[in-house]
């Protein structure tokens, strides 16, 4: 009797224990899912995907639309400006100069030969070292402008007299727009000064591989096309000396 | 013997079970509907999405600029006063190269080498302005809002250069001593917390290096790039 008694205790216990489990597994299920769901925002992951990625598409192609127009409104422009009865000698003198200002300011795309650096690093890595250290793209620009750059550009942004670059939660921003690696810094120049100036012993980009670990490779090409400056440049509290 | 058998089963069930699951899972992601994405590529997708709405959003502006930049011309254009607009844009894209003087409120900004000693480890490179200190404070200006910056009185444009040469820095090619003085033109309160808030650059080459950094607020003029 005692026997029996002794072995029914136990099975409870073993029930007991079961009973236990489960509910611990069916808290955790329950957790996993709600998690889950409080990031992909209720919806399973791959439905969320799918939007995410249609939302892309219609984004990318609403952006080539804006594009275009715009070229269209520029090209408008300038053949209004460019208009036969507009052709005086002055006003042609003044539209030339015009055009010269806007290369310098970066307002017009343009391409000749020059160099590319492709600049390398562990993209495994949590985060980039070359975004965190973006003084060390400053510096190259300013090394690119001292061997007498012309016009430089950093992946699809263009170095411009206001360009700025900044960390802005986590991301790194140039002319306000987002830059990600990997990162490819252009330069319409003299290729041959242009290389050596990056090639330069204890130069900018052995200091990048020594001490960051950054790797770069320079190419020079016949053709380079930069792109123009996006953006309009305002003054707000600059006014310009009369004379 | 009889306990051993039941849990036996109950391996045996539970197994069975994970085994479904997992066989259903599977045939789950093969079908197109239910393609694999982990959480991090989809927040990475998600991440991209606020990016292109934004360069999107920045787009639209600008082609609004232009479109009311057009409108202005024909205005102009019908009025028949070519001449007269055509030097107005000319004037405009002058400003915005560089090559008039300007004048407004902001911050001229004097930086001198420090004057302690040095100390144990430590390389007399530490304690002296090099163009590097220089590139990342006009960098932070232009953050600030800097409309117009100069260096010992050369503007700076998208081709200046700024070089170190011993103890002088040479810019746009011409070669000056100490003290380096940066004139910006901006919101005179936010170019001074460009260098001297507790977070920037500024800030650590004065505590860290002693670099000497003097601001003062004031209406400044900066005079044109000249090549």
């Amino acid at each position: 009797m005692g026997n029996f008694d002794k072995n029914s205790e136990k099975k409870a216990i073993n029930r007991f224990i079961l009973l236990i489990c489960s509910v611990v597994i069916g808290i955790g299920i329950s957790m996993q899912i709600n998690i889950a769901e409080k990031y992909t925002g209720s919806k399973t992951t791959s439905q969320r995907a799918r939007t995410l990625q249609t939302e892309l598409k219609n984004l990318k192609e609403k952006r080539e639309a804006m594009e275009k127009e715009i070229a269209e409104l520029e090209h408008e422009m300038e053949e209004l400006r460019g208009d036969g009865n507009f052709q005086k000698d002055v006003e042609r003198q003044l539209q030339e100069q015009i055009d010269k200002y806007e290369k310098r300011i970066g307002y017009k795309k343009v391409s000749g030969k020059g160099i590319e650096v492709e600049l390398f690093e562990n993209l495994e890595a949590d985060s980039s070292v070359l975004v965190n250290n973006y003084e060390l793209l400053l510096a190259l620009i300013n090394k690119l402008n001292a061997a007498g750059a012309e016009a430089i550009a950093v992946n699809e942004e263009r170095y411009v007299l206001t360009t700025q670059m900044q960390m802005e939660g986590g991301v790194l921003k140039m002319n306000g727009n987002t830059l990600k690696p990997p990162i490819v810094v252009r330069a319409i120049g003299d290729a041959d000064t242009l290389e050596a100036a990056m090639n330069f012993r204890y130069g900018i980009l052995w200091e990048m591989r020594n001490y960051y670990g950054i790797d770069a490779k320079v190419t020079k090409r016949n053709e380079l096309d930069i792109p123009r400056y996006n953006q309009v440049i305002e003054y707000h509290y600059a006014k310009i000396v009369e004379e | 013997m009889y306990k051993k058998k039941v849990l036996k089963n109950n391996v045996i069930l539970m197994s069975l079970l994970f085994l479904t699951a997992l066989v259903v899972m599977q045939t789950k992601a093969m079908k197109d509907k239910y393609i694999y994405t982990g959480l991090q590529s989809v927040a990475a997708m998600g991440e991209d999405v606020a990016i292109q709405s934004q360069e999107l959003n920045k787009m639209i502006l600008l082609k609004e600029k232009k479109y009311e930049e057009l409108q202005d011309f024909k205005t102009k254009y019908a009025n028949g006063n070519q001449t007269a607009v055509l030097k107005e844009t000319l004037e405009k894209r002058k400003m915005q190269a560089g090559y008039t003087d300007l004048q407004g409120e902001g911050v001229v900004i004097k930086l001198e080498d420090s004057q302690r000693e040095l100390r144990e480890g430590e390389n007399p490179n530490d304690l002296v302005i090099h163009d590097q200190d220089i590139l990342i404070l006009l960098n932070d200006l232009k953050v600030a809002g800097a409309e117009a910056l100069s260096v010992n009185g050369q503007r700076i444009v998208g081709n200046t250069e700024i070089k170190c040469t011993g103890a002088t820095i040479k810019v746009n090619g011409f070669t000056y001593g100490q003290p380096f003085i940066i004139k910006a033109i901006g919101n005179p309160e936010q170019l001074e917390a460009a260098v001297l808030s507790p977070n920037s650059y500024g800030n650590i080459l004065q505590t860290l290096y002693r670099i000497q950094i003097q601001v003062e607020k004031k209406e400044v003029k900066i005079e044109r790039f000249a090549q």
